[in-house]
């Protein structure tokens, strides 16, 4: 842990003209991750990873440097869509261009806004305690009252041509006001072949009456570790999608609080992992509220040697009648020495609720790929058929369609790269 | 077109099919009756080329041997199975696997594929004769189908891939009279001089609609009497008892 405290000692002396209260908060949040320490086996909903490699890799802070090694970056269009780039850790605003409506603050300013000072003494997430600390990239975006974008905005975190193994505590911040409605893509891609390492921690805030669709694509190659807060109000609507291919190690906590009546929360992911990728997530939904309805549908490819975990929990509070709740998580195994973890778990305090879970693991259909072939459809080609259709599931319910499109052809790439090797 | 010899077939070394002999020539429709258990749809399935099985004798399509045949080669070969229970694929899309099985069959003719719009333009003319709605076709295969509705699914994908022999596994069974007539008017546009059908059923109604050339009666692994449509007649009428005494 020792090279943490000096990394942190390092960004502070760089950046000695930060604000008090920002500095006070890195010291608190630190001080908390030494108390907690990186998760072992003993933690229940951490003990199917490993996650020594983050204490064992001495990764470095990003800083002005690889900014200027990341000369021949690619920023990639997914469509026709407004942008936010994080170049190595660094906000680019020349890359960047959102339309009227919609603010991007970065830190100190960020300071301003209470959710980010507000870090609490009993944060349970080591994780989440040492991005406050090293929070070296922060970034909200404010979307006004009534705003209604037909344009997605497309975060991009890029990761490339690093000269160290790197790491990164971004802190994203999506504030939307009421009755308005709009999509955002965050996006983690790399061309990197030195490993690095992106602790991001994600707050979105949803105000009556609006609607959020948010697809997070991860396509790193690295080390992900990340925690997503959503804040429902009164008749608010998500639409969230998590995708995820080659990640070495990843772990994502997702976490719903419901803070009004009648609020939707559709919760997505589809996860590709081979060779030795691990694949952790944590999804829980908690219902405060009546009348809230909540549907997770996530899935798992993995090959070779790949590890997945799920843990999903839904949690239906005393006075949280007429909840709809749904969770599914199927998980398809490609090779006898891929490993998976479901464990769905729902806690009802509450009489008058719907609620519904199941979990599957298993490999491909004999029967459904006899029939294909009987059809004049190769073993491969029939093999990519129903791997792609198992995947193809979550990301049909994708509503922006070149996003949707996109993820297609990433699962289709990420198919035939299987078939090659 | 068909010639089975001498057909030895065990599962997990229990003999299910014990020396069956069958000719079936270009234009002929023959029909295997029998009861549940008798080896009817083991006989389809090593046809068509399913794997697990242990098997001794020979089949030939065409005067070549298809036993080293994989399921796909036998397909593109000519060789089409409708299924008693078609299996659901989640995900995939109907239309989307009726053009891959389609252009996988023209490659193997060597035709050229068909692209987006005139394989559209096909299947609608297709559905229409399975009296299939076409969202049918922005499904997922047979995912949702009513047992009727996957049966006139197979009978569509016979009349779109114009296979030169067809199996019949079961294909009425399970099916209302309307249902019943709708396969057999799409069996009866597929029949021509230069195709053959197999057809394997429990019951006379459907051998009704399409008139057998040859019904062969088959028990406990072997075919025990073949005749015409009167056999298939009498096997309604009777039950199956009497051909063993």
């Amino acid at each position: 842990m020792q090279h943490f405290r000096l990394e942190l000692e390092t960004l502070q002396s760089k950046w000695s003209d930060e604000p008090n209260t920002l500095s006070l908060l890195r010291q608190k949040a630190f001080s908390r991750f030494i108390e907690l320490g990186f998760p072992t086996k003993k933690w229940e909903d951490w003990q199917f990873t490993d996650f020594s490699p983050f204490d064992k890799t001495e990764f470095r802070m990003a800083s002005a440097e690889d900014l200027n090694s990341a000369k021949d970056y690619h920023i990639q269009s997914i469509g026709n869509f407004y942008s936010i780039v994080i170049l190595n850790g660094h906000y680019q605003p020349q890359l960047s261009h959102v339309p009227e409506g919609v603010t991007i603050q970065t830190l100190p300013d960020l300071l301003l806004i209470d959710e980010l000072i507000d870090f609490s003494p009993s944060e349970e997430n080591p994780f989440v305690a040492l991005n406050t600390s090293l929070m070296n990239s922060g970034l909200a975006i404010g979307i006004a009252d009534g705003i209604k974008l037909t344009k997605p905005i497309h975060y991009q975190f890029l990761t490339t041509n690093l000269t160290d193994m790197v790491m990164n505590h971004p802190r994203l911040l999506i504030q939307m006001g009421d009755n308005a409605s709009v999509s955002i893509i965050e996006q983690y891609n790399s061309d990197s072949s030195k490993l690095y390492w992106n602790n991001c921690v994600t707050i979105v805030k949803i105000g009556l009456n609006s609607s959020l669709n948010h697809y997070r694509i991860l396509e790193d190659t690295g080390y992900y570790t990340g925690s997503m807060e959503y804040h429902l109000q009164k008749d608010a609507a998500l639409n969230a999608t998590y995708f995820s291919k080659s990640s070495k190690l990843f772990r994502s906590n997702v976490r719903i609080h419901f803070q009004g009546q009648n609020a939707v929360a559709e919760l997505n992911g589809l996860s590709l992992s081979k060779d030795n990728q691990h694949v952790d997530m944590q999804v829980i939904v908690d219902h405060q509220h009546p009348h809230c309805t909540s549907n997770q549908y996530f899935k798992y490819i993995l090959d070779d040697y790949a590890g997945g975990v799920f843990n999903g929990r839904v949690i239906v509070r005393k006075n949280s009648q007429k909840t709809d709740s749904s969770q599914t998580n199927k998980n398809l195994l490609l090779s006898k020495t891929a490993s998976m973890h479901s464990n769905p778990q729902l806690e009802i305090y509450a009489d008058d609720v719907r609620c519904s879970h199941g979990s599957s693991t298993g490999q491909l259909d004999e029967d459904a790929l006899y029939y294909l072939r009987t059809r004049g459809i190769d073993i491969s080609a029939a093999h990519q058929l129903m791997v792609e259709g198992f995947g193809g599931e979550v990301l049909s319910k994708i509503k922006d369609e070149s996003t949707s499109a996109y993820l297609h052809k990433q699962l289709t790439t990420w198919l035939e790269e299987l078939n090659n090797e | 077109m068909l010639k089975i010899k001498n057909l030895h077939v065990s599962i997990d070394s229990k003999e299910i099919i014990k020396g069956i002999n069958l000719t079936i020539n270009a234009g002929e429709l023959h029909a295997i009756m029998g009861r549940n258990g008798s080896g009817k749809s083991t006989l389809a399935h090593v046809i068509s080329g399913k794997e697990g099985y242990e098997i001794t004798g020979d089949i030939f399509f065409n005067g070549e041997s298809i036993l080293g045949k994989t399921p796909e080669d036998r397909a593109l070969a000519g060789i089409f199975m409708s299924f008693q229970y078609p299996v659901v694929i989640p995900g995939v899309n109907n239309a989307y696997f009726l053009k891959a099985a389609l252009n996988a069959r023209r490659r193997a003719k060597g035709e050229a594929e068909l692209d987006a719009m005139d394989f559209l333009t096909l299947i609608k003319e297709k559905i229409k004769l399975v009296e299939m709605d076409e969202s049918y076709l922005s499904r997922a295969v047979n995912d949702g189908f009513s047992g009727g509705e996957k049966k006139r699914n197979e009978i569509l994908q016979l009349l779109t891939l114009e296979p030169t022999f067809a199996i019949l596994d079961e294909t009425d069974s399970g099916l209302d009279i309307d249902a019943l007539k709708i396969i057999a008017n799409g069996v009866n546009e597929y029949r021509n001089g230069d195709r053959a059908i197999l057809a394997i059923t429990h019951y006379q109604r459907l051998l009704d609609y399409m008139k057998p050339d040859v019904v062969h009666a088959m028990m406990d692994g072997k075919i025990v009497k073949t005749g015409g449509m009167e056999l298939a007649r009498e096997l309604e009428e009777k039950g199956y008892s009497w051909l063993v005494d």
